[in-house]
C-alpha cells in the first residue's frame, strides 16, 4: 500500500471510528452557523453555550482522532503493523484540519456573508478565527498524542491551562504587560508553533518515546499557544495616512498647573487644535514627553499617557436639517496629565523651561450606516452590522428605543489613539431624524448590555449588544410630541478614521 | 543469519533497570520460548525488539535489519501480538481483517478464514464484545494471517481454554514447521511451551540467565529423587548449592541439578543422606527447570524450599 493510500485508509478508518463525536460536532457547528445567520439576536447565554460547545466538542473530537492510534502506547495496534508513521500522523492532521477546523470555518464564512462586509474583511475575519482555533487545536493534538488515554489528555490540558492562569495570577504579571510582550507574536506563535508541533509529533510517531524533554517542549508549546489566545488579537494598526484634503492641523499645548507641579506630581497640559474641520472628531494620544530644564538637561518620560478626546462633532443628518435643543459648536480642546516621580516633580517645579510632547493626532469622521423606520421589528444589515429595533415607546414623557445590534467591525484605528474617546469607534452613535420636518434629535445610550461574541468560531471580534436609547438628556431636554416620532427614522452612525498625524508640540515657559 | 539478534541491550524505566546488558540470538526457523518470572523484563524485551521502545544501550536487529530502521516492507514480514493487545473495539472482526489486509502483500485470506473457524470467532461480532480469550485469538489471527517470517508473541495463551490452547500450539507447530517461520514467544504456560519450543531462554531481573536448544537444556538439567529409610533432618542447611529446587516430603526428597556428573551426585547423596535407600534420576521437565532457576534467583526462597 502506498503512502498516500495509507493516509486515505487511516483517515477513512478514523472517520468511521469517530463518527458519533464527529456527527455531534457537525450538528453543533450547523446549529451555531444557523444561529449566527438566522437568529443573531438569540439569547446571549444560549448562543454562547452553543458556540462554547463547538470548541469543546471540536477539541474532544480532535483528541479522539489522535488517540485512536496512540503514538506512545506500546500496545497500540498500528505501532507494530506496517504503517508509515508519517502517513499515520498526516492522516490525523488532515482529518483535524478538514473536519475539525475547515467545517466550522465554512460556517464562519457563511455567517460573515450575512453581515454585508467586503470579501477582504470576510477573509480577514475568517483568518483571525482560523488562527485562534488553530491555537486551541495545536496543544490539543500535541497533548493528545503524548497522553495514553482521554482522561489523561483532559487532566493534562486542564493542568496546563490552570498552571498558566496560576502563573499569571501568582506572579502578578499584569495581563496588559503580557499583551505587550506577545501581542505582536500571535501570528508568529501560530506559525512557529505549528512547525515545532509537527516536528515534535513526527518524532514521537517515529520513536514512540515521550520522555521529559518531549514533554517540556509540548508544555511550552501548549502554554505559548494558550497565552497567544488569552492576550487576544493585537490591535489592527491600520493607521490612515495624512489625508491630502486636510492641511496638517496645528497643535498647541500649555502647562496649566505650574504652581502645583510638586504637589500634584504631574504636569497638567491643555491641548488645542486649529485648522481641523468641526465635522470631524479628534483624539490626541501621547507617546513621550520631554521636559527641558533650565540647566540644559532633559527629563524624558517615555510612556503612553493615554488619549485625549479633543472634539466630538455633531452627527451628520440630512442636509438642511436642524438639531432640536442641541448646540455642538465647541472648539478642539482637551487636557492630559504627564505623571512625574517625587524627585522629578520637585526638580521640574523649580527648573522647567519647556515641555515637548511627542504624539499623534487622529481625526475621525462620522458616517451614516443606515436608517431604520421607527417601529419594533425593523432591521437592517450594513457594513458588518445587523441592527434590529426590539421595542419603541414614544408615548411616555421620555421616549425610548430598544435596539439590538450584532456587528463585526474591523478596528481601523490603533486602540491607543482612541483609548479615552468613550468607545467612539467601537460603538455606533444614534439619532432620530424626521425628514419631513427636517429636524433631528440626538439619542443617549442610557443602558446597554451584551459584549464580545462569536459567530461560529472564536477569533473574529463580534459584538452583540442591546441598547436603550433615550431622547431625554437632563431636565431641559426637548421632547417632541408623538406625531413627530411617527415620521421619524433611527439614524445609525459609524466613526471612520480619516487621518493620523505625528505631532510634536512644544510649550515654552516664560 | 539469525532472525533476532540483540547485543548488550539495556533499558530502564527511569532509574529502574528492566534489561541489563542483555544478549539474545534467535536462530532462523526456531521456536523460541522466552521464560521468566513476572517483572523479569520479557514484555519490555519484546517491545524493544519490535522497536516500540528504544534501548538506552545496545543493538537489536530483526531479520537482519536494525529494529529502529525497520521499513514498512520489513514490518510486513513480522507478526507481533502484545500482551493484552489493544484492538479497535468498535470494529467487527471482518472489518479489522479488511483494515489490516491491504497493508500486507502476503495476507492470506484463506488462512484468516481457517483460523477464524478454528478459533470459533464470529466475523460479524464486534471486537469490543469479545472475551479476553477471544480477543487474544483475534490478535493471533491478525498476526498469523499475513504469514510472517518472524512472529513475536507476548503471553499469547492468556485467557485461552486448554482445548484452544492445544489447537493453537498444534497450529503454530504445523505452520512454523511447514512455512519456516521463526517464532519467539514469552509465556508463563510452561507446559505448552514444552511441546512447542525447540529453543529456550530464561530471563531474570533483566538478565538472560540461559539461552539454549531445548534438547541440550533437558540433558543438562536432571531431576533427582531420593527415597530414605526414615526422615532425616540432620542435613538441614548442609545441602550443596548445586542442588536446586529442593523438596522434601517425609522420607522422600527431590531436587534438580544442572551439568551433573552422575557419579558425583551419588557420592554427594550418600555422604549427606546416609539413610538413602534409592536414587532415581531423569531429565527435568521445563517446568522443573523454570521453577528451579526462578527459586535460585529469588533470595530467601532456597531456605524455604529446603525446609
Amino acid at each position: 500500500m502506498t503512502w498516500l493510500g495509507q493516509v486515505r485508509h487511516i483517515a477513512w478508518k478514523d472517520v468511521r471510528q469517530s463518527r458519533w463525536i464527529l456527527g455531534i460536532y457537525i450538528v453543533v457547528v450547523i446549529t451555531a452557523t444557523a444561529r449566527s445567520v438566522a437568529f443573531p439576536f438569540a439569547a446571549n447565554g444560549v448562543a454562547t453555550s452553543v458556540l462554547f460547545l463547538v470548541v469543546v466538542i471540536g477539541i474532544a473530537a480532535a483528541a479522539t482522532i489522535v488517540q485512536s492510534d496512540s503514538p506512545v502506547r506500546s500496545d497500540a495496534l498500528w505501532a507494530s503493523r506496517p504503517f508509515y508513521p508519517s502517513a499515520m500522523l498526516s492522516a490525523k492532521l488532515l482529518l483535524v484540519l478538514i473536519v475539525i477546523l475547515a467545517v466550522p470555518l465554512l460556517g464562519e464564512i457563511a455567517a460573515l456573508g450575512t453581515f454585508d462586509v467586503s470579501r477582504a474583511d470576510v477573509a480577514f475575519f475568517a483568518s483571525q478565527s482560523a488562527v485562534v482555533y488553530a491555537l486551541w487545536l495545536l496543544p490539543t493534538v500535541v497533548v493528545a498524542a503524548l497522553t495514553r488515554d482521554f482522561r489523561s489528555f483532559v487532566v493534562t490540558l486542564l493542568g496546563i491551562i490552570a498552571g498558566l492562569l496560576l502563573l499569571v495570577g501568582i506572579a502578578l504579571v499584569p495581563p496588559s504587560s503580557i499583551a505587550i510582550r506577545v501581542s505582536f507574536t500571535r501570528g508568529g506563535v501560530t506559525l512557529l508553533g505549528t512547525v515545532i508541533g509537527i516536528a515534535l509529533l513526527a518524532r514521537v510517531y517515529t520513536t514512540h518515546v515521550a520522555h521529559a524533554g518531549v514533554w517540556a517542549v509540548a508544555v511550552t508549546l501548549s502554554a505559548s499557544a494558550l497565552v497567544a489566545i488569552l492576550v487576544g488579537a493585537p490591535p489592527v494598526t491600520v493607521v490612515p495616512g495624512a489625508a491630502a484634503i486636510h492641511a496638517p492641523p496645528q497643535v498647541q499645548i500649555q502647562v496649566t498647573n505650574l504652581d502645583q507641579i510638586a504637589r500634584w506630581r504631574q504636569l497638567q497640559v491643555a491641548i488645542s487644535v486649529e485648522n481641523a474641520p468641526d465635522s470631524l472628531a479628534a483624539g490626541f494620544s501621547t507617546d513621550t514627553a520631554i521636559l527641558h530644564l533650565r540647566d540644559g538637561s532633559m527629563v524624558r518620560i517615555a510612556q503612553t499617557f493615554g488619549a485625549t478626546t479633543l472634539h466630538i462633532p455633531d452627527l451628520p443628518v440630512h442636509p438642511d436639517s436642524r438639531w432640536l435643543g442641541r448646540d455642538m459648536k465647541t472648539g478642539m480642546i482637551g487636557n492630559f496629565g504627564i505623571p512625574l516621580t517625587d524627585r522629578d516633580a520637585r526638580t521640574v517645579a523649580r527648573e522647567l523651561l519647556a515641555v515637548e510632547v511627542i504624539g499623534s493626532l487622529t481625526l475621525i469622521q462620522p458616517r451614516v450606516i443606515g436608517e431604520l423606520p421607527l417601529r419594533a421589528g425593523a432591521s437592517m444589515t450594513r457594513d458588518g452590522m445587523r441592527a434590529r429595533i426590539a421595542r419603541v415607546d414614544y408615548s411616555s414623557d421620555n421616549p425610548t428605543i430598544d435596539l439590538e445590534t450584532f456587528s463585526v467591525q474591523r478596528e481601523a484605528v490603533p486602540r491607543i489613539a482612541l483609548g479615552n474617546m468613550n468607545g467612539l469607534v467601537d460603538a455606533p452613535r444614534f439619532s432620530l431624524v424626521n425628514f419631513t420636518r427636517r429636524e433631528a434629535i440626538p439619542l443617549y445610550n442610557r443602558s446597554s448590555s451584551g459584549g464580545g461574541d462569536w459567530l461560529v468560531l472564536p477569533g473574529a471580534p463580534v459584538q452583540q449588544s442591546g441598547a436603550r436609547l433615550e431622547v431625554k438628556n437632563g431636565a431641559g431636554s426637548m421632547v417632541p410630541e408623538d406625531t413627530w416620532f411617527r415620521d421619524a427614522k433611527l439614524l445609525i452612525v459609524q466613526w471612520i478614521p480619516v487621518a493620523t498625524y505625528p505631532v510634536r508640540p512644544v510649550a515654552t515657559l516664560r | 543469519m539469525a532472525a533476532v539478534e540483540a547485543y548488550h541491550v539495556s533499558y530502564a524505566y527511569g532509574r529502574v533497570g528492566a534489561l541489563r546488558d542483555l544478549d539474545l540470538v534467535v536462530p532462523d526457523g526456531a521456536l523460541y520460548a522466552l521464560l521468566g518470572p513476572n517483572g523479569s523484563g520479557k514484555t519490555t524485551l519484546l517491545q524493544v525488539l519490535m522497536g516500540l521502545r528504544r534501548p538506552q544501550r545496545g543493538h537489536v536487529s530483526l531479520l537482519g535489519v536494525e529494529s529502529t530502521a525497520l521499513t514498512v516492507r520489513d514490518r510486513a514480514a513480522i507478526g507481533y501480538v502484545a500482551e493484552g493487545q489493544s484492538l479497535p473495539g468498535w470494529m467487527r472482526l471482518e472489518q479489522l481483517e479488511a483494515y489490516l489486509a491491504p497493508l500486507y502483500p502476503t495476507w492470506d485470506a484463506a488462512l484468516a478464514r481457517n483460523l477464524r473457524e478454528r478459533f470459533g470467532l464470529e466475523p460479524k461480532k464486534k471486537i469490543g464484545t469479545l472475551s479476553r480469550g477471544a480477543l487474544m485469538k483475534a490478535a493471533l489471527l491478525c498476526a498469523l494471517a499475513p504469514r510472517p517470517r518472524l512472529l513475536l508473541m507476548d503471553e499469547p495463551f492468556t485467557g485461552m481454554d486448554a482445548l484452544v490452547k492445544d489447537d493453537l500450539v498444534r497450529g503454530l507447530l504445523e505452520s512454523a514447521g511447514s512455512e519456516g517461520w521463526t517464532v519467539l514467544l514469552s509465556s508463563h504456560d510452561i507446559g505448552e511451551l514444552e511441546l512447542l519450543a525447540d529453543w529456550v531462554g530464561f530471563l531474570d531481573a533483566g538478565e538472560m540467565r540461559l539461552s539454549e536448544p531445548m534438547d541440550v537444556l533437558r540433558q543438562r538439567f536432571q531431576r533427582v529423587e531420593v527415597a530414605m529409610s526414615q526422615p532425616d533432618a540432620t542435613f538441614e542447611g548442609l545441602l550443596p548449592g548445586e542442588w536446586l529446587s529442593v523438596e522434601r516430603s517425609g522420607a522422600r526428597m527431590s531436587f534438580v541439578v544442572s551439568n551433573a556428573d552422575r557419579v558425583q551426585v551419588d557420592r554427594e547423596i550418600v555422604a549427606r543422606l546416609p539413610n538413602a535407600t534409592r536414587i532415581d534420576v531423569r531429565d527435568a521437565t521445563l517446568r522443573e527447570i523454570f521453577v528451579a532457576l526462578a527459586r535460585r534467583s529469588t533470595p530467601g526462597v532456597r531456605q524455604e524450599a529446603a525446609a
